[in-house]
């Protein structure tokens, strides 16, 4: 981060403003309508050469667990393609790098909470500008990168609570339904 | 208190209100001189709350109806779905309906703890073991109170045909019939009928002391209403017995036509045959006056899918996919059941016409030309057999195998099959397990 980027506020501003059609639904399997690898490839070509076909086949999916990925990537688009980022001499590689690195390192379920939520918003801004070694104007290295940490950590460590929950939940499901109790089942006047 | 593992129930848990005429209803089943061997042990597990729950569903579906059109509810249950099962919460905020991906079988049988809302209670969690014929075996979750609902849809497809079960104690309410060579079999009562009893039992002979019993015991037991499936009601016929049912109800495969007219001939009541599946209970009932099966769930919502997992009109044929449910334990999304039909109405109830299981084959007849395996069903109605399968080799020759008890009609079958495919060789066979199989395949 040892160049200062723009402030922080306007891009926090232009995540608290996306528009409704960059929240709709990714096509996944041929279902809804947004086209996610043209928008990247739309974004990407607004900082120089456009992607190679292969780069763009990842935005592409069947996989319907990878719809809060593809969500985030439309978020990331609409973020990226704020003006102010254009005065910095960032590349399609750059660019690209960021629409791949940041939904996965920021691994959340949900990429309405990076709208919606101030806190959240904000580790999406900061965690955008270290992909490009920018800091926030008007903060030392030290003092964007202490922030960048706090507030990720957090995340992070509620993220983890959340997964063992969930982990925890998945064996207690499977040990009741493995129990003989469970087996011996109950009255049904018929038995498919 | 949830049972341990291995921790056996007690009679206490299979029959938390029983009272003393239940348990001399249960030993009358047990200890009948001619009674079968009872393999296993089961119960209702309903308690006094789960009574008063199950009298309030019951009351509320009597004047519920099936749902065509999208139902109101459907909104509020993606939402309560995609925040409260470990499946959808994956894919982040709620989606709307038509852009919820479709699951099957296979992913439920994938793991089906991410399939159980997180407000499920375990304690009380039990499950039907389905094995089917697509290779993807299955625990359903469910519970007592769910397995409870049953008898509600039931007595809802009785009263379609005007009857209404009112076996009390003392009496059989239903005898569940299977015929398989291990058959898991018991005894209960029904509280919500008056403790009226409930046997499962297997007709197979390796279950009676002589195979003669088995008259003597249904005659004895006197069962208001007796359930199974093509199979084992093809196996009834055999026995002989003078029974008087109210009723018969036909679940797990398709009932062949033939074989509905020879029941109601011998037994002289209603055969109903209901489209019903573990994973999302009793869906529907078949109306010979409106030719297709009606729906009974007030909770189920079902569409039609094309291959590409996108809703086709009304009136075209494709998955049966259903939404709902009354199994709180697996709530389901667009799952495809894996059946075939089309979606119709009549008299403004939603019917499922030409319902077909497993996804439908090709056939090539003797004059080039391929027709669908619906037309070899329609043509194969009158069959008197539980169930037969149908196999078109590489050559174009068939292999049609029925039931053993079913080879009498080989003659009538190959004259069908003649009128239908034209002159092709045909070889008939006797289906040797009595497992599901696969009704029609094809090489070519």
């Amino acid at each position: 981060m040892k160049r200062e980027g723009p402030p922080l506020e306007i891009l926090l501003r232009r995540l608290a403003e996306t528009p409704p059609e960059f929240m709709q639904e990714p096509r996944i399997g041929g279902r809804a309508q947004v086209v996610v690898p043209a928008l990247v490839n739309d974004c990407v070509a607004y900082f120089g050469a456009p992607a190679r076909a292969d780069t763009l086949a990842q935005f592409n999916t069947d996989d319907p667990r990878l719809r809060p990925k593809l969500q985030l990537v439309m978020v990331l688009v609409w973020l990226l393609r704020h003006p102010v980022l254009k005065t910095f001499d960032l590349s399609s590689g750059d660019v690209l790098s960021v629409l791949e690195g940041v939904p996965a390192a920021l691994g959340a379920s949900n990429a309405a909470i990076y709208i919606e939520d101030p806190e959240r918003r904000e580790e999406l801004a900061r965690t955008v500008l270290a992909q490009f070694k920018l800091r926030p104007e008007g903060e030392s290295e030290k003092q964007a990168a202490d922030r960048l940490m706090a507030i990720s950590a957090s995340e992070r460590k509620r993220l983890l609570r959340a997964s063992r929950d969930a982990e925890r939940r998945a064996r207690e499901v499977r040990e009741a339904l493995a129990r003989k109790a469970a087996r011996e089942s109950a009255d049904k006047w018929t038995r498919e | 208190m949830a049972l341990g593992l291995d921790e056996t129930p007690t009679d206490q848990d299979r029959y938390p209100t029983l009272s003393d005429a239940g348990r001399d209803t249960l030993r009358k089943m047990r200890e009948h001189p001619a009674a079968p061997i009872f393999r296993n042990q089961s119960g209702n597990r309903l308690t006094v709350e789960d009574l008063q729950d199950l009298e309030r569903f019951e009351a509320q579906l009597q004047t519920a109806k099936a749902v065509t059109a999208m139902p109101s509810w459907m909104s509020e249950f993606i939402e309560q779905t995609y925040q409260d099962v470990p499946y959808y919460r994956q894919f982040g905020a709620r989606q709307n309906f038509e852009d919820v991906q479709p699951i099957s079988r296979a992913d439920l049988s994938r793991d089906v703890a991410q399939f159980v809302p997180d407000s499920v209670d375990l304690s009380r969690m039990m499950h039907f073991q389905t094995s089917g014929t697509t290779g993807h075996p299955l625990f359903v979750p469910s519970h007592p109170q769910v397995a409870g609902r049953y008898l509600s849809f039931h007595k809802r497809a009785l009263s379609r045909f005007g009857i209404t079960p009112q076996a009390g104690p003392g009496e059989v309410g239903a005898i569940l019939l299977g015929y398989q060579a291990r058959c898991f079999t018991y005894v209960s009562v029904t509280p919500q009928m008056g403790e009226s009893g409930l046997a499962k039992i297997n007709l197979h002979p390796n279950d009676w002391k002589q195979p003669r019993d088995r008259a003597a015991y249904l005659e004895a037991m006197a069962a208001e209403i007796v359930t199974g499936d093509p199979i084992s009601f093809e196996a009834l016929l055999d026995v002989d017995a003078r029974l008087f049912p109210k009723a018969l109800i036909s679940v797990a495969m398709m009932l062949p036509r033939g074989l509905r007219a020879a029941l109601e001939a011998r037994f002289g009541c209603p055969v109903l045959d209901i489209y019903s599946m573990n994973e999302v209970g009793p869906i529907a009932l078949f109306d010979p006056d409106v030719g297709g099966h009606v729906l009974l769930q007030d909770r189920l919502y079902v569409e039609v899918l094309d291959d590409d997992d996108q809703p086709i009109a009304d009136g075209e044929r494709g998955e049966i996919t259903v939404t709902g449910g009354f199994n709180f334990c697996l709530p389901l999304l667009r799952y495809k059941t894996g059946d075939f039909g089309r979606l119709g109405s009549a008299n403004s109830v939603p019917v499922i016409y030409e319902l077909e299981a497993r996804r439908p084959i090709r056939f090539l007849t003797a004059s080039g030309e391929w027709i669908n395996n619906v037309d070899i069903t329609h043509a194969m109605a009158g069959l008197r057999a539980s169930r037969y399968c149908l196999h078109q080799q590489g050559d174009k020759g068939l292999v049609l195998r029925l039931p053993d008890r079913a080879m009498g009609e080989a003659d009538k079958a190959r004259a069908i099959l003649g009128g239908v495919m034209g002159a092709l060789p045909l070889s008939i066979k006797v289906i040797e397990t009595d497992d599901k199989q696969l009704q029609y395949t094809s090489e070519l």
